[in-house]
């Protein structure tokens, strides 16, 4: 069961598909964000920044020639956080112009998810899905925004790994955990209404499969939250937050017992060393490849919020 | 989900809640559930179940140790984890330690 927003903070998402001329309406208000061609990292999502600042705002997907779950889940965080806001108005959303790209988003469930925000006009998913990407979701795109949301997502995963995904039965047991221990921290952690989630399976004849799991929020992100407990209070960038995260032992709450969350993420990120795990809060990213942790470069926009992304070679 | 004997020994079969717990939520429930049928029972010996389960998340087994620690169940008694997956049996290990809670794990011989 996925909780719907209140009256109050619906906000019309309409979608304005391709006319029949094949030209895309241009929009007419200030807050436009035109996405990058590849959306693939937490590097490529800087372009939701205007989603804060302008009463009406148009999301401009139409050159996306790829998109991976970590930008599905954070266009749908960024929505929400918008939605939020007393000002809020409306989000123009402009499709893909890609037919591929469009499926892919159609079969991930995104846009089922984005009909909880409001009206959701101009496209006709059934009419749309043509040509199927190589995936295969695990957990389609789902807004939760209680623990008992997540045992139904983790149930749901399991579903997949005893029904369709056998084959890859030995990675359940650490795909389950990113998943509840990432959304366990969004709901207790994150002060947002929820978060939102894509898990999938992607392969093509070129490469090995690989999972893909992503966890988005529009919270007050790790900082702020760490902020709350006095013995981090110190902490002085996003930088130093990220890093103290993975900590073991650290948390918002002042319990020993507590903060260990990601710390039994990072040990299954560790071992095989081919995976890889991005924590993208405020101006600062984290990766971790296997055992080896780096810190991105500051960046000029912060995420108002929490982005996980994890890969994991099959 | 739970067989007595005339030992006072409590069988308590995870299991027959669900098959995945992902939650600290499902953590306490469990615990509770667990505390309920045992209070009238007084087993010296209980064990805790673990096969059919194919999820437990650090969350999950934190919480469920935590609120059987905190009602004294294994005081007098001993508490057995058995049949666990050993990706499962591995965490009881790690959160048993943390925790310094004197449960057993191990399976049946």
């Amino acid at each position: 069961m996925v909780a719907r927003l209140t009256l109050d903070q619906v906000i019309p998402v309409r979608i304005q598909a391709r006319q029949p001329d094949g030209v895309i309406k241009q929009p007419w208000n200030a807050g436009y964000m035109k996405a990058p061609t590849r959306i693939v990292s937490v590097d490529d999502i800087d372009f939701l920044r205007e989603m804060e600042t302008q009463d009406e705002a148009t999301i401009d997907l139409t050159q996306v020639r790829l998109i991976r779950p970590v930008g599905i889940v954070a266009i749908l965080a960024a929505i929400e956080r918008r939605s939020r806001l007393s000002t809020a108005k409306i989000v123009h959303f402009l499709a893909p112009s890609s037919e591929t790209v469009k499926a892919y988003m159609l079969h991930t469930g995104m846009f089922d998810v984005m009909r909880e925000f409001g009206d959701f006009e101009g496209l006709q998913p059934e009419a749309q899905i043509l040509d199927m990407p190589p995936l295969h979701p695990m957990v389609k795109c789902a807004h939760f925004t209680t623990e008992y949301d997540i045992e139904q997502l983790v149930a749901r995963m399991q579903d997949e790994f005893q029904a369709s995904l056998r084959h890859y039965a030995t990675l359940a047991p650490a795909c389950q955990l990113f998943l509840s221990e990432l959304a366990t921290n969004v709901v207790y952690h994150a002060q947002s209404n929820g978060g939102y989630v894509l898990a999938q399976l992607r392969s093509d004849p070129v490469s090995r499969p690989v999972v893909e799991i992503a966890v988005a929020d529009c919270g007050i992100g790790i900082r702020e939250s760490l902020k709350e407990n006095p013995d981090h209070a110190a902490i002085e960038n996003d930088g130093q937050a990220l890093q103290h995260s993975i900590t073991e032992g650290v948390s918002r709450l002042r319990d020993p017992y507590r903060g260990y969350g990601f710390h039994h993420i990072t040990n299954n990120i560790k071992e095989p060393r081919n995976r890889t795990m991005t924590i993208r809060s405020g101006t600062s990213a984290l990766i971790m490849t296997g055992g080896v942790i780096s810190l991105a470069a500051p960046r000029a926009i912060a995420y108002n919020g929490t982005l996980v992304s994890v890969t994991i070679p099959c | 989900m739970l067989a007595n004997d005339r030992t006072r020994q409590a069988v308590f079969s995870l299991a027959g809640i669900s098959s995945t717990f992902a939650t600290r939520m499902k953590g306490q429930e469990a615990a509770a559930l667990l505390i309920e049928h045992i209070a009238s029972v007084r087993p010296a010996l209980i064990i805790v179940n673990w096969e059919g389960v194919r999820v437990a998340s650090p969350s999950f087994i934190d919480e469920f140790i935590a609120n059987i620690e905190d009602k004294r169940v294994a005081e007098p008694n001993t508490v057995v984890f058995t049949n666990a997956e050993p990706e499962i049996a591995e965490l009881l290990e790690v959160i048993t330690r943390r925790r310094n809670y004197p449960a057993l794990i191990g399976n049946p011989p």
